[in-house]
């Protein structure tokens, strides 16, 4: 889905954010991001889409590769992104415009627009905002237009940055239970945070540091290997299962099974 | 400062179709030096409560004291809005640190020194002020926003969302700064991380639609999430513990550090 090969990218007069990097996202994984501030995750993110290009390496998107400027177009198609600040993204006056934006874009059918937009607004209880002007929105109301008028457009692949930061607890979960729904069904998911409660549905981790690629492999594996570091968090679930001396879980469901089942055997 | 907060009503585009009831007939008080931490969903009025505690906006109905004076931002009320760092673009961080300073009046001498604290504070080294924001990283820029705000010495603090999208070690810095300053400041704390508010706050409420649906301490305030919204609002860890709890085992379900749980857990184990 997305090849990152030997990546290299610096801001103008700074050191290299990203030094020979190599990224791949397979086509219906669910891969996370995890990594200091100012380690290049947004920057990563920024190369996958195209809105930035590499000084060295290539960046392929459904094999385009990012530097064919003329086919932008259809990297856009396969690859959605959810920007960190949410004020980035507004396009529309209205929230209802937003949405339809980027599907006029794509050059959907009219009647299949309205369909989209309100099975998005609905699927995040969103309905009532639909014609509210986008600038009096709060943070958070604004990061659930943003996912819609993202997820509205069913590209394969969507890239997801600290896309909850500000999402209160309700809504949080509401998101947090779509985003592996959507990856069941097939969509690409790349998703970043600080948060490693939002993680524990990934296949697949990645920790970047400021040297680099510092960990990858499986949730479990990432997870296990960070237990020890001082500065990295781990889910709750986890620390505990794996304190206990229990195999690592990574829900309160399966967690308190395991205990049960434990007490039951004492 | 002690907050007054007595039938605080406020009304978006009153008269209109479009009429929005933010806040309705709410009473707070929040005590002097007290880190107080406001939760509450989308829309249930917490950003509302928080301009018109910092003097913003005027509400429609009721009234907000800060020590019997009205809110005045800059004067007896600073916030650290969501995400600061975003609105430094100067060609140094000292520029965009001390703007807000001078133009308050204050002579070249005196912004220098309180900045110089601040930044001290913060844990922070002076050499990035000479330093462009767009070469430094978000959790440096967001904790050198938080020391702008208190170079102004405010003595109520709104700190909304301070650490949303900040890696653990900036997190964990920020939450020192705040643990350190209160008692000579009153903070307002919003985040929706509720582990941190828990451990930050000595008091909280909650907001939900324009009402105050909870107000008082952490311990109280995790016995009361626990019966609401089959457990939404506790954090993780709590939402561990009060399950344990209801399936007989031995544990305080209060128990907010890690370590501590799982000492729990293990010698609740053992006595089976």
């Amino acid at each position: 889905m997305i090849e990152m090969e030997d990546v290299t990218f610096s801001y103008p007069s700074a050191d290299p954010v990203l030094d020979g990097i190599n990224v791949r996202v397979e086509k219906g994984e669910y891969l996370g991001v995890m990594g200091d501030n100012g380690s290049g995750k947004t920057t990563l993110v920024r190369l996958m889409t195209g809105l930035l290009l590499p000084q060295k390496g290539t960046i392929r998107v459904n094999g385009i590769s990012t530097s064919d400027r003329a086919r932008l177009l259809e990297i856009r198609k396969s690859a959605g992104m959810v920007f960190q600040n949410p004020d980035a993204q507004a396009i529309g006056e209205t929230v209802e415009e937003d949405l339809v934006f980027g599907l006029e874009n794509l050059g959907t059918p009219v009647p299949e627009i309205d369909t989209r937009i309100e099975k998005y607004l609905r699927l995040f209880g969103i309905r009532e905002l639909r014609y509210r002007n986008v600038r009096t929105l709060s943070g958070g109301q604004k990061q659930l237009v943003n996912l819609a008028a993202v997820m509205v457009m069913e590209p394969e692949c969507i890239i997801l940055d600290e896309p909850v930061s500000m999402v209160d607890v309700v809504y949080r979960r509401i998101i947090l239970e779509h985003i592996p729904r959507l990856n069941r069904g097939g969509t690409a998911i790349v998703h970043i945070t600080h948060d490693p409660e939002e993680l524990t549905r990934c296949h697949r981790l990645i920790v970047l540091s400021r040297s680099g690629i510092i960990n990858q492999g499986t949730t479990h594996e990432v997870f296990s290997q960070l237990l020890d570091e001082e500065n990295m968090d781990i889910p709750v679930h986890f620390a505990i299962s794996r304190a206990l001396g229990l195999s690592p879980v990574l829900t309160t469901e399966a967690l308190l099974e395991e205990l049960c089942r434990l007490r039951l055997g004492n | 400062m002690s907050i007054e907060i007595r039938q605080l009503t406020h009304i978006y585009d009153a008269g209109t179709m479009g009429e929005i009831k933010a806040l309705d007939k709410i009473d707070l008080t929040i005590k002097k030096g007290n880190v107080f931490g406001l939760v509450g969903g989308i829309g249930s009025g917490k950003s509302t409560l928080a301009s018109l505690i910092a003097g913003l906006e005027k509400p429609t109905g009721g009234r907000i004291t800060i020590d019997r004076q009205p809110p005045c931002p800059g004067r007896n009320v600073g916030i650290l809005f969501q995400q600061p760092e975003d609105f430094f673009f100067e060609k140094t961080l000292f520029r965009d640190m001390t703007s807000g300073l001078l133009h308050s009046g204050l002579a070249e001498d005196e912004v220098n020194e309180r900045i110089n604290s601040t930044l001290d504070l913060a844990g922070l080294d002076r050499q990035i002020l000479d330093q462009s924001p767009f070469h430094l990283n978000r959790g440096t820029l967001r904790l050198a926003a938080f020391a702008s705000v208190l170079a102004m010495r405010p003595r109520v603090l709104i700190l909304d969302e301070p650490t949303a999208s900040l890696d653990p070690m900036s997190r964990k810095r920020m939450v020192e700064v705040v643990e350190h300053i209160s008692g000579d400041i009153t903070i307002i704390y919003i985040s929706h991380r509720l582990q941190e508010v828990i451990d930050v706050s000595q008091h909280l409420a909650v907001l939900d639609k324009g009402n105050v649906t909870f107000t008082g301490t952490r311990s109280g305030y995790l016995d009361w999430a626990a019966e609401q919204y089959g457990g939404e609002f506790l954090p993780v860890l709590s939402q561990v513990m009060y399950s344990l709890y209801r399936q007989g085992f031995d544990v305080d379900p209060d128990v907010t550090c890690l370590d501590d749980a799982v000492e729990q857990i293990r010698l609740s184990l053992e006595k089976t």
